[in-house]
């Protein structure tokens, strides 16, 4: 039965590439970009208003669409750009490139159209589950201490939740925080944050475009249960020299851009904080004693370079560079602690026809740390690093306007060194301990297909067969019921093989111009996990992969959504419920012991968790007045072996209601305001219930995990930007913003501990820690 | 600009702060606590066995009177009396085999709860000492003492070649009970450090510091892997409140039965140090 259904799928588009080329259809192709910078535009739309008929450009700003022999015109549009209306004679394959400009003139022949014709994916697309926020949008927004912040605006997307004050992790859908695979240009990182959390990595005058799936997560993604937050550099700008940057309160940053000859452009662009700068400036104001050797801070570095050879032929070279510092050093002591990533990525496409565009990408990534502490002659450093390698050979053939094929391959080598630890005196090595390195291979085949069945009925279907193989040298564990060790292995080559079949589909029925119904399923397997076990991940956590002891975890999620524009598309509503199960969920024991054991699967327990929850969104894109409020209403929880006593219990990022009210609103061409509050359910979290005395001190017992909350969260945050007059007549234009964080100075609760009093040690008390009260920040941007 | 740009500052590194609230928990389900640390050194001996109570009431702890209470070895049994009021001592004849495996076994309404420790010898403490504090090392706000000198001790001590070593000391102030609680001690297995000579251990917490004439009490508690590892866990709660702790737990047990508390017997030295 399947194999006689996959055939007649195999003739149904081998007969529409068929009747195609017996219709006497051409291709028309092309890239997008932007006038101004050259910049490659991401779901540009390419409309064809005689056919109701459309095509958006990939990430790499190439579109391709059949028609049938005749003239058309096309309309050419972006968010943020003017349409493009084109009359194409196609009597051949065409190529047409097309430079769209924001709210600009009209260019050669072309003519300026009107924006209710376009095509508008909100309710077309068979995406759901999806989010996008233009990096220009989150300029606009408040952010901690003035720096923008590309994870901060995420987190006030419905179907998100962060857990921690001014903490850049974020959590998707009942998925913890490492399930979400975070690209930059297609690398993953696998720290992405700065100062323990509080500023994300990414610099946001070096991004061009995010997008969060949050479900439906196409089959050319894979490895992560619950999202993928896919970030693109600018590719630079290719008409002239530009650049931009900031002095802000805590850090600086700068950036600039370049054409390369004709054919290429690139974009460089640093920061640098100087928190221990401005620590020591306020320690002096307050009179206190400074201490000239301390240091604590961090910067990165994003570079990339892109170059077409020829009409078929383009490469990419990308990198980025992060690092946090922190130590300090006197005559008698000192230590000193860094971590950080770096990834670079190499890319060429290449077109084999009009129709079928093709991208192979090699990237490596790298997270590491050490810990240096030394006293007199006595030394002690501890170091940990993963590496990874990875090739990607990605397919797109536009093989007619109703079907676009995706198809490829992926393999990652992930090497993780967790630990290595040694003791030194007098420069020699005392002592040394090493956890053994752990080495294992992530590969993957995906299809995908996006086909119109009618003008209503719109099907997403693909699958992904994922493998992960664990390669020796290794020594495995074998643990009894009590996950004690009761035997050791030694492996040499592969040694265990898992693989998962990820079947993704994604339906789209249009009930009239302005709505949709969506649904979609996805499953997705993990083999890489993080050995975290705090409120906050730490840049000391490890991940671990899958092995013989730990299964690969699973996900299955439904989905089903009402998407509604309004307004002339202006306006966006959408409506999504979903269901998550995930199977192999992991969580550490009490106490567990994570870092530094060379036996991780004994402190992990194993389980299942569930997921279901309603979000809401209505959005404004366009107009002087943007913004938009989300509200979720969700649940997540976790079933463990040996945790609360065997029962279900929820899960510390379990917030069941989220509301995020955004807003920018440009007044004129001098002022603009940003705006957002937020309002969430307090943490869930462990509270005492009884005690006893040992030895003096209040020995805790707790009854249930995470039945207690932290009190309700929210907050209001605001910024003011101001831009001189004189910008519109000079090249350099500057302006200044005004941030304040918690504007209403609200006390929430980071976490509730509890003490004993140091007069009555009989006496325990409840005491609330909060770590941000109002905050005002004062950044100063530039752009030439 | 500069007024506006250091008042920003100001509030920035300004934010984070504490304070005490009120907050209703929930009520207790009651448990036999039984707390047991029986050493080698001469001095009385004994095991407590209570009820756990409300976490934030006025109550301490609750004693149980009327258990039955017996310690074992692989070669005698004794009973423990109640002196006080849910105290039960070992009597003063008792010795302790080191080296030897001891079950505790304590029965409180017909219900019985066993726990069992291995007495490991304890490496003899070297070089008592007492060092003086720089007093500009010492914030003025730690210190306690009206003196212009202030002291704290030091040890040596050899650890014993093998795994599963584990260390419990503490130092007080000889004829008070000041300082005798767990929060002043300090405690460290061998994982990374196998058989090692250890010099120059500093325990004083610069808010317990001595003075000229006091007679300091220095002990060292051979108390393996396996209590390190309940102090870990009973540290990790009491000292909550970091971005990165784990989530609360309950700390562990060797007790069967359903009993919390935990049964600890080690080989123990003492040593005293004048400060002059």
């Amino acid at each position: 039965m399947i194999k006689n259904m996959i055939l007649l799928w195999l003739l149904s588009l081998i007969g529409t590439v068929a009747i195609c080329q017996g219709d006497l259809k051409h291709t028309l192709s092309g890239q997008i970009s932007d006038f101004k910078s050259g910049e490659d535009l991401i779901a540009a739309t390419v409309y064809v208003p005689d056919l109701k008929l459309g095509a958006t450009s990939n990430v790499y700003g190439f579109y391709s669409i059949t028609l049938p022999a005749g003239n058309y015109d096309i309309v050419y549009s972006y968010v943020g750009c003017e349409d493009q209306l084109i009359h194409i004679e196609l009597t051949t394959d065409v190529t047409q490139n097309v430079e769209l400009e924001e709210g600009g003139a009209v260019i050669g022949e072309v003519v300026i159209s009107a924006a209710k014709d376009k095509v508008d994916q909100n309710v077309t697309s068979t995406e759901m589950s999806v989010q996008e926020v233009s990096i220009e949008t989150v300029k606009k927004l408040p952010a901690l201490f003035g720096e923008v912040d590309i994870i901060k605006v995420i987190q006030l997307l419905p179907g998100v939740k962060s857990i921690g004050e001014g903490s850049s992790g974020f959590y998707v859908r009942g998925g913890n925080a490492d399930q979400n695979l975070v690209l930059l240009d297609e690398a993953p990182i696998y720290n992405a944050s700065h100062v323990l959390g509080f500023f994300s990595s990414f610099n946001p005058d070096a991004i061009k475009d995010m997008k969060l799936y949050k479900g439906a997560i196409p089959s050319h993604f894979g490895g992560r249960l619950s999202s993928v937050l896919d970030i693109r550099m600018k590719e630079g700008n290719s008409k002239k020299f530009a650049g931009s940057g900031g002095i802000g309160t805590l850090m600086s940053r700068l950036a600039l851009e370049a054409p390369i000859g004709k054919a290429g452009s690139f974009m460089v662009a640093g920061r640098r904080s100087y928190i221990d700068i401005v620590s020591k400036s306020v320690q002096a104001l307050r009179g206190e004693k400074t201490d000239g050797d301390n240091v604590f801070y961090f910067y990165d570095l994003n570079a990339k370079a892109n170059y077409r050879i020829n009409e078929n032929n383009r490469i990419f070279a990308s990198g980025y560079f992060g690092r946090d510092v922190l130590g300090f050093k006197n005559d008698d002591e000192s230590f000193r602690v860094e971590w950080g990533n770096s990834t670079s990525t190499l890319r060429w496409n290449h077109l084999f026809s009009p129709k079928v565009f093709s991208n192979l990408t090699y990237y490596y990534s790298n997270y590491n740390y050490f810990l240096d502490f030394q006293e007199d002659i006595s030394r002690f450093k501890w170091t940990s690093k993963l590496k990874e390698h990875s090739l990607k050979f990605d397919l797109g053939a536009y093989l007619n306007p109703n079907n676009t094929l995706r198809f490829g391959l992926h393999s990652i080598q992930h090497n993780i060194a967790p630990g290595n630890i040694e003791t030194i005196e007098n420069d020699i090595v005392k002592q040394s301990f090493d956890i053994q390195d752990n080495t294992s291979y992530e590969s993957a085949l995906y299809i995908n297909n996006e086909q119109n069945l009618s003008t209503k009925l719109k099907i997403d279907y693909g699958v992904r067969l994922s493998m992960l193989n664990n390669v020796g040298p290794q020594d495995v564990y074998g643990l009894d019921d009590d996950y004690e060790v009761i035997d050791t292995t030694r492996y040499t080559g592969a040694y265990n093989t898992y693989w998962n079949l990820e079947p993704r589909l994604g339906v789209r029925y249009k009930l009239n111009e302005s709505s949709s119904i969506k649904a979609s399923y996805n499953r997705t397997a993990q083999y890489i996990q993080l050995a975290s076990n705090g409120n906050s991940a730490t840049p000391f956590d490890i991940w671990f992969s899958s092995s013989k002891q730990i299964k690969p975890q699973l996900a299955d999620q439904i989905a089903l959504g009402y998407f509604k524009n309004l307004s002339n598309n202006s306006i966006e509503l959408s409506a999504e419920v979903y269901y998550k199960d995930f199977k192999n969920a992991i969580d550490f024991k009490d106490h567990a012991q994570l870092l530094l054991n060379d036996n991780l699967e004994a402190e992990l327990r194993i389980g299942k968790a569930r997921a279901y929850g309603l979000e809401l969104m209505l959005r404004k894109n366009q107009g002087k007045f943007t913004g938009w409020i989300s509200y979720t209403l969700s649940k997540v929880e976790k079933k463990i072996a040996s945790i609360n006593n065997d029962n279900w219990y929820n899960a510390k990022y379990d917030k069941p209601h989220d509301l995020s009210v955004v807003v920018a609103y440009e007044l004129n061409k001098q002022y603009s305001f940003g705006s957002s509050f937020v309002y969430s359910t307090g943490n869930a979290v462990t509270f005492p219930t009884g005690k006893y005395d040992f030895l003096g001190v209040a020995v805790p017992i707790y009854s249930d995990r995470n039945d207690a909350r932290l009190p309700d969260y929210h907050r209001l945050d605001f910024s003011v930007t101001y831009r001189s007059k004189k910008n519109e007549n000079r090249r350099y234009k500057s302006e200044w913003v005004l941030s304040v964080y918690n504007a209403y100075n609200r006390r929430n609760a980071f976490s509730i501990d509890f003490k004993q009093e140091e007069s009555n040690p009989n006496i325990t008390y409840a005491e609330r820690t909060s770590i941000f009260a109002l905050v005002p920040s004062l950044t100063y941007n530039l752009k030439f | 600009m500069n007024k506006l740009f250091y008042i920003i500052i100001l509030f920035s590194f300004t934010s984070c702060f504490k304070d005490r609230i009120e907050i209703d928990l929930n009520q207790e389900n009651q448990k036999i606590v039984i707390t047991a640390w029986i050493t080698d050194l001469d001095e009385p001996q004994f095991v407590t066995v209570g009820k756990t109570v409300n976490y934030l009431g006025p109550v301490s702890q609750e004693f149980v009177s009327g258990a039955t209470v017996k310690l074992s070895n692989s070669t005698d049994e004794f009973f423990l009396s109640e002196v006080e009021v849910g105290r039960y001592y070992l009597p003063g004849d008792w010795t302790a085999e080191l080296g030897d495996t001891y079950t505790l076994n304590v029965l409180v309404d017909d219900k019985e709860y066993v726990a069992s420790h291995l007495m490991r010898a304890c490496p003899e403490l070297k070089n008592v000492d007492f060092l003086e504090y720089d007093l500009d090392d010492v914030d003025e706000e730690e210190v306690t003492l009206d003196s212009f000198h202030i002291y704290g001790t030091t040890f040596d001590f050899q650890d014993v070649i093998g795994d599963d070593d584990a260390y419990y000391a503490i130092d007080y102030l000889k004829g008070t009970m000041a300082g005798d609680s767990m929060r002043n001690g300090a405690f460290a297995n061998d994982d990374f450090v196998d058989g090692e000579y250890f010099g120059e251990i500093e325990l004083s917490e610069y808010d317990r510091l001595y003075a000229e004439g006091d007679t300091a009490v220095v002990e060292l508690f051979s108390i393996g892997d396996e209590s390190a590892n309940y102090l870990l866990d009973i540290e990790s709660e009491i000292f909550r409140g970091g971005p990165f702790d784990a989530p609360p737990a309950n700390v562990r047990t060797n007790f069967t039965g359903g009993a919390v508390g935990y049964f600890i017997i080690s080989g123990a030295q003492v040593a005293e140090v004048i400060i002059e």
